[in-house]
């Protein structure tokens, strides 16, 4: 049995692509099944946030397991980049295992050292293990990643400092605002990552939040919390003038704020500065609204630069972090191999 | 000491300060502020040595010709900034107003405008007001204008999502935003008040239709200038870049056409 990760993430792939390959929960399950079905992956489990998707399995032919996942990527372009196969990374074995606990501890990520991917990683292996695609292999590996991400996260200063999408966010909002409170913050999307977004704004003492979203509850159920304003999903344009602040996190396939509404809106504003942030893959808000005087539009590529100068401080962090991870990686190791002499995978559920 | 040596001590401290700013700008050394704040501080103390020096000697308000003028605009200037620089943020206001000191500086000691005028008769409290108010307020529309160049560098750094080493020691786009408009409206204001001071002046001093010359039209189409820019800034088709960039273009236009306009000008002269 052969561990292999065929993947690809922000470093490789523009959000253009990203947005094109990623999945939701429903397609990530067909995917998983399909895979397992045609017994190309024993177990699989499928990774799909904004700034990576990747497919984790285990496999008894990885040379054909990799041609397919490759297909599988590709089959979801309409238009294959010339550099696909620059933008594709394929993992086999300690390198997969290492990869994953990189990923998982954040230090692959856009935000070095970010935490909400821990988060994310739990949830695509959980879903995969309710959908019956994980076994004794991959249950121990991310297992053993989880305890790995713990450690790692408590023993060093890898997740110290504001660096995470939402901080990174405040602060370009403070260097456009000055002082936040007197700003109006709109939220569109009730989902995780909105949910971190309205903390870091609430954080700073804004003047009021809006929340909206196309399911009327979740914002309600946010907006609750947070003792905020919920908006019908409908009606948030009608709010928009009153915002200086515009967070979007939807998992819409097309974009929620155009470029003509937001010409519209600026008269309504009298051309006041206008800040939007797009935590979403794909894009929910036209790049072109950039191009409006004094709005200024942000995705999550463009924090990955400045989240990059942020994290210089935990790059310092990173030996440390490596030595942990190849004892976890020497320690999986073995234990795969003592498996293989043993007679292969069985169905059980790791301690 | 010849009291113009003072302009050159304060020039000199002047362009020191340029070079703190480049250490400033690299933002690896932010308490270098401090360092300029006081170099600052001591050139505008040399400048006003020189105004008093002059003033005593002329027995009236130094501004009797063009090197008197392009003191005591880089004066009003430095006043400005050291009232505003106190602010941690607007350290680098200085970085944006010394190099052009500095030039005005440099220009005034080489150019031979320091020229001595005929003593006339006392020109009256109008007359005496309408000189200083007008240099006060192109002091305050010149930093506008290195406020509006800051807004323009802020603005170009957040659309091009590329920031550099300095960003955060800048003010935020906002406050930028206000302060451009708070020292283009406060100049507004002076200049309106000179220019009605040299109406007043003339009017007292029986001059006529002959204080309508070339510099006067100038001024008015200056104020008109400004007008607009305040005008904008309140409908709400001028604001931000837009702002910040007329800001530049109406002070560009004073100090590339005030010398030329002022040696047209026989009433002014």
């Amino acid at each position: 049995m052969n561990i292999v990760c065929v993947g690809l993430n922000h470093q490789r792939a523009p959000v253009e692509i990203r947005e094109k390959l990623a999945f939701t929960s429903p397609q990530a399950q067909t995917l998983r099944e399909k895979l397992c079905a045609q017994d190309v992956l024993k177990e699989a489990v499928v990774l799909s946030t904004c700034n990576r998707i990747e497919i984790y399995g285990v496999t008894q032919s990885p040379d054909a397991a990799r041609q397919t996942l490759r297909e599988e990527f590709l089959n979801r372009l309409t238009m294959w980049p010339d550099s696909f196969e620059n933008i594709l990374y394929v993992h086999e074995e300690n390198r997969a295992i290492e990869h994953l606990i990189h990923v998982t501890c954040g230090l692959d990520s856009m935000v070095f050292g970010e935490t909400e991917i821990f988060g994310q990683v739990k949830d695509a292996y959980e879903e995969a293990s309710r959908g019956g695609t994980t076994s004794k292999i991959l249950n121990r590996v991310f297992q053993k990643t989880f305890q790995a991400g713990k450690f790692i996260r408590t023993h060093t200063a890898i997740t110290r400092g504001t660096v995470s999408v939402a901080s990174v966010s405040v602060s370009l909002a403070e260097q456009i605002f000055g002082n936040l409170e007197a700003s109006n913050v709109l939220v569109i999307g009730a989902g995780d990552t909105s949910e971190k977004t309205c903390r870091a704004f609430l954080a700073e003492g804004i003047q009021q939040l809006f929340i909206t979203n196309r399911s009327p509850e979740k914002a309600q159920a946010l907006a609750k919390e947070f003792q905020a304003t919920s908006v019908p999903f409908e009606d948030w344009a009608a709010c928009a003038g009153a915002v200086d602040i515009i967070v979007s996190s939807t998992s819409s396939p097309e974009y929620v704020v155009t470029h003509p509404m937001v010409t519209e809106l600026m008269k309504l504003r009298k051309n006041k500065p206008l800040f939007f942030i797009d935590l979403a893959v794909p894009r929910d808000i036209d790049p072109e609204v950039n191009s409006i005087d004094n709005c200024y539009c942000y995705n999550m590529d463009n924090l990955q630069v400045i989240a990059g100068e942020y994290s210089a401080l935990r790059q310092q962090e990173i030996a440390k972090c490596e030595v942990y991870i190849a004892q976890k990686v020497a320690e999986l190791s073995e234990w795969i191999a003592r498996n293989r002499i043993q007679g292969g995978p069985q169905e059980n559920h790791v301690p | 000491m010849e009291d113009k040596n003072y302009f050159l001590i304060a020039t000199v401290l002047f362009a020191i300060s340029v070079g703190l700013s480049f250490i400033l700008f690299t933002g690896k050394k932010p308490e270098t502020h401090r360092v300029n704040y006081v170099v600052m501080l001591l050139a505008f103390l040399f400048q006003t040595a020189f105004l008093v020096l002059r003033g005593e000697a002329l027995g009236r308000c130094p501004l009797t010709n063009l090197f008197e003028a392009h003191v005591f605009i880089t004066w009003t200037m430095a006043g400005i900034y050291l009232g505003m620089g106190t602010a941690y943020r607007l350290s680098l206001l200085g970085a944006f107003t010394a190099p052009f000191i500095v030039i005005l500086g440099v220009f005034a000691l080489v150019a031979p405008i320091d020229v001595t005028m005929p003593i006339r008769a006392a020109p009256g409290f109008w007359a005496e007001l309408h000189a200083p108010l007008s240099v006060i307020a192109y002091g305050a529309f010149a930093m506008a204008a290195g406020t509006g160049a800051m807004f323009i560098a802020q603005e170009y750094q957040l659309k091009h999502h590329h920031l550099f080493s300095w960003f955060q020691l800048l003010p935020s786009i906002n406050e930028l935003e206000k302060i451009v408009f708070r020292l283009a409206t406060g100049g507004f204001v002076v200049f309106s008040i000179g220019l009605a001071s040299g109406l007043i002046a003339a009017s007292q001093m029986g001059m006529g239709s002959r204080i309508f010359d070339i510099k006067t039209f100038w001024s008015l189409l200056v104020w008109a200038l400004y007008a607009i820019l305040i005008t904008g800034h309140f409908m709400g088709w001028l604001r931000g870049k837009r702002q910040a960039l007329l800001a530049i273009i109406n002070f560009t236009f004073v100090i590339l056409t005030f010398w030329g306009v002022y040696l047209l000008s026989e009433v002014h002269q």
